[in-house]
């Protein structure tokens, strides 16, 4: 087994359970699986551009989007993707307005969406997120303050006063 | 500070993307001016509420992790490949039937029997005096449809036996 297996296998152990998080959200766990082994797969065929980059797990998030969204594509699932039927944990104490929240960011605009993701759930930096998503740094930025606003506005509306499930916030 | 600065602050604050000396300089400001605290609350809310919402869902078990080389992977997990040999082949038949027919029309003389009656007709047959001789200018004009050869300059050959005869 060579350096470039080795390093792969480790970054397999620090970031496969959050790439696979990831990539179960997106195309379903029957394909995630599949396309967590083809993100290793290709960064092991170009050891040096995984190396280069500034962050590893950035890179390897990067390609597992590309495949991701080819993976959609090819299914026609582009529009609805699976991630966003997020259920409520039964760990989690109860609160109701978790659950306007889960509506709240399922009607948020996809590239909001995902980079708030990458940020609260995968806890990538900025500049991380700006390099999966292969955006500025400012792009996320914004992005991102666009999503917070856009859920602070929410919270502040009375709970019988939802916003109708056509707006998109 | 005006409200969006002080938002775009905030907002990074509560993502945990501020620099520590800029968010202690954000909290002394924060103390100085009381009506802000609102807006901030409201903002650490809604990111504390969206990682809860994010973070839910079932814990995933990792798979062992299988790095085959490509060469060694079976053919089953590559793509096939589509024949190209079919799609050709009509092609090159739709093309051989349409210019067949193009330059076999029934009814109409073709171009290439023209040229060969005129190569053969012997030299002693023209009379370009005539109006129904081959080569006078009315029975050029009868012909129909001209073609490329009726607007240049034609050329004419002569074969040997023409020339002995002519000679002789």
């Amino acid at each position: 087994m060579d350096d470039a297996t080795r390093w792969i296998e480790a970054l397999y152990r620090e970031t496969g359970r959050q790439l696979l998080t990831y990539l179960s959200q997106r195309v379903g766990c029957a394909v995630a699986e599949d396309l967590l082994q083809e993100t290793f797969a290709a960064a092991l065929r170009h050891p040096e551009r995984l190396r280069a980059s500034s962050s590893a797990r950035a890179y390897l998030f990067g390609i597992a989007r590309n495949l991701a969204a080819t993976a959609s594509r090819r299914a026609a699932r582009e529009a609805e993707p699976v991630f966003w039927n997020l259920a409520a944990d039964e760990e989690s104490p109860p609160d109701p307005r978790l659950d306007l929240m889960r509506d709240g960011i399922a009607r948020l605009k996809p590239e909001f969406r995902e980079a708030l993701e990458m940020r609260l759930k995968h806890e990538l930096s900025y500049d991380e997120i700006a390099e999966a998503l292969d955006v500025p740094v400012g792009t996320v930025r914004s992005r991102l303050h666009h999503a917070v606003n856009q859920l602070r506005r929410l919270l502040r509306q009375p709970q019988g006063n939802s916003i109708s499930e056509k707006e998109q916030l | 500070m005006t409200q969006e600065i002080l938002n775009r602050l905030l907002i990074d604050r509560s993502l945990g993307a501020l620099a520590p000396d800029v968010t202690a300089l954000l909290d002394g400001y924060l103390e100085r001016e009381p009506d802000h605290s609102e807006v901030a609350g409201e903002i650490e809310e809604s990111v504390r509420l969206a990682k809860l919402a994010l973070r839910s869902g079932p814990a995933i078990q990792l798979p062992p992790l299988k790095l085959l080389p490509l060469r060694e992977r079976p053919p089953a997990e590559r793509r096939p490949r589509r024949a190209w040999w079919p799609a050709e082949l009509a092609a090159a038949l739709v093309l051989g039937i349409g210019l067949g027919f193009l330059a076999f029309r029934p009814g109409e003389p073709a171009r290439v029997k023209v040229e060969t009656a005129a190569a053969t007709v012997p030299i002693e047959t023209v009379d370009s005096g005539s109006s129904n001789a081959f080569w006078s200018v009315q029975r050029l004009a009868r012909m129909e449809p001209k073609t490329a050869s009726t607007r240049g300059p034609r050329v004419t050959w002569k074969s040997f036996l023409q020339n002995s005869q002519a000679n002789n």
